[in-house]
Formats: C-alpha cells, sequence, structure tokens
C-alpha cells in the first residue's frame, strides 16, 4: 500500500485516461501496473507523470507495462441504430470501418454477426488514421 | 421478431457463439501472481533491447535487470520503458545519465 500512495498521481491518471484491464499490483516492494492504453499519447502521458514521481527511474520499485490497444474506447465511439436492411458490412461501409471492427466493439449485444435487428444500438468505432 | 441476414461474404463462421466480452473493464484489484519472465527469456529480450543503446550493459539476475554504462537523458526513459516491458521482477538504474 505504501507504493500505492507513492504512485497516486501515476494509479489515478492510469484510471481517468481509460487504460482498460488495468491491474496495480504490489509484490515485493515493487508496484506492477499492466494494462492497455487506447493510444500512444496515452501511454506516453502515464510515463511522464511515472517520471515526474521518480526523475530518473532510480528508485526500482515500479514494473510499469502498459501496451497501446487498438481498440477505440467506447466513449469516442459515435452510435448508430440499426434499421430494416442493414447489416454489418454495410453499416461499416458508411462509416470506414470493417464489418468486424462493429462486430468487436459491440459483443456484449451482437451474439452472431450474421444477425442483427432494428432498433439495436451499435457503437461505431473511428475510423483509423493514416 | 425480423431478423436480418447478413450477406457478407466475408463474415466468417468462426465468430460465432463467441460470449460477449465487456470492454469497459475498471482496473482489477486481483491476487494474481505478477508473472515474471525467467532469466532466460530476460536476459535474450534485454540484449535485443540494448542492441539499439551503445554503452549500456545488463545484468539479469533472479528476475533483476541492472542497467550500467552511459546514456543520454533523452534515451532514458525509452529504454527504462522498454526494459520494464520485458516483465522482469524490478529494474535498477545504475546508468550514467549524460544531458
Amino acid at each position: 500500500m505504501k507504493l500505492e500512495q507513492k504512485y497516486d498521481e501515476l494509479i489515478r491518471t492510469a484510471r481517468s485516461v481509460g487504460v482498460q484491464n488495468l491491474q496495480v499490483r504490489e509484490q515485493e516492494n515493487v508496484l506492477y501496473i499492466d494494462g492497455q492504453a487506447p493510444s500512444q499519447d496515452v501511454k506516453q502521458r502515464l510515463w511522464d507523470v511515472y517520471g515526474k514521481i521518480d526523475p530518473n527511474y532510480r528508485s526500482a520499485d515500479v514494473v510499469m507495462n502498459i501496451a497501446v490497444s487498438p481498440i477505440t474506447p467506447a466513449s469516442t465511439m459515435q452510435e448508430y441504430e440499426v434499421v430494416k436492411g442493414d447489416n454489418l458490412t454495410k453499416i461499416g461501409k458508411r462509416y470506414g470501418v470493417s464489418w468486424k471492427e462493429i462486430y468487436e466493439a459491440n459483443k456484449n449485444i451482437i451474439a452472431d454477426p450474421d444477425l442483427i435487428q432494428p432498433g439495436w444500438k451499435l457503437k461505431i468505432p473511428q475510423k483509423h488514421k493514416v | 421478431m425480423l431478423l436480418i441476414a447478413a450477406f457478407s461474404t466475408t463474415v466468417s463462421t468462426s465468430c460465432k457463439n463467441k460470449k460477449a466480452d465487456t470492454t469497459t473493464q475498471q482496473d482489477k484489484t486481483t491476487n494474481t501472481a505478477v508473472e515474471i519472465n525467467p532469466d532466460a527469456t530476460l536476459r535474450t529480450s534485454v540484449d535485443n533491447v540494448l542492441k539499439a543503446y551503445d554503452g549500456v550493459s545488463a545484468d539479469v539476475k533472479d528476475g533483476v535487470v541492472t542497467l550500467r554504462g552511459n546514456i543520454k537523458q533523452n534515451d532514458l526513459q525509452t529504454l527504462i520503458m522498454k526494459v520494464q516491458e520485458l516483465k522482469p521482477k524490478k529494474v535498477e538504474n545504475q546508468l550514467t545519465i549524460k544531458s
């Protein structure tokens, strides 16, 4: 718990910027912070906060392993209501994303990507920037 | 109930019957033990990272990676980041930092 207090700002930042699957564990006087950041910028921000607390990383009391997740956070997704005649490919073409990305973002409601129903509100991931 | 069948030929049947995932998981406070790579794995992966850093060497013992040598201040954060992501027990920074 002592380390969690020392790195409180880092942990709070990780929670507030949408790091997915965040795990904070203290073991043998080392704080292990794992998770997936929604972007490289977010990951950099975490490392900058870490660098502010331990400027030259001399303390050897943190191991931070933050991957960059390709999944767009739900909060930045648009919503689309399914109408008669829709399918995931057709919706994906409208937004410039693949059917699979829409399926992945809506697995909580889509059990079978071949079967979608009018009235469902689907989250649409952002189009990838090139 | 009106069901609409997707007519994309690219829809894979392998997607079927998968259970829904929760994509908005909050942080876990589980007591799962931290995964630490064995020394042999760390040795190989640390050596791969250090190829890009002239003047930096590392010892690996019992999961602890100790970095020695010289590094520019601007390169320090990236090096520590790369080494911490190799799943060590901890990273001891004994580098001399040059501005």
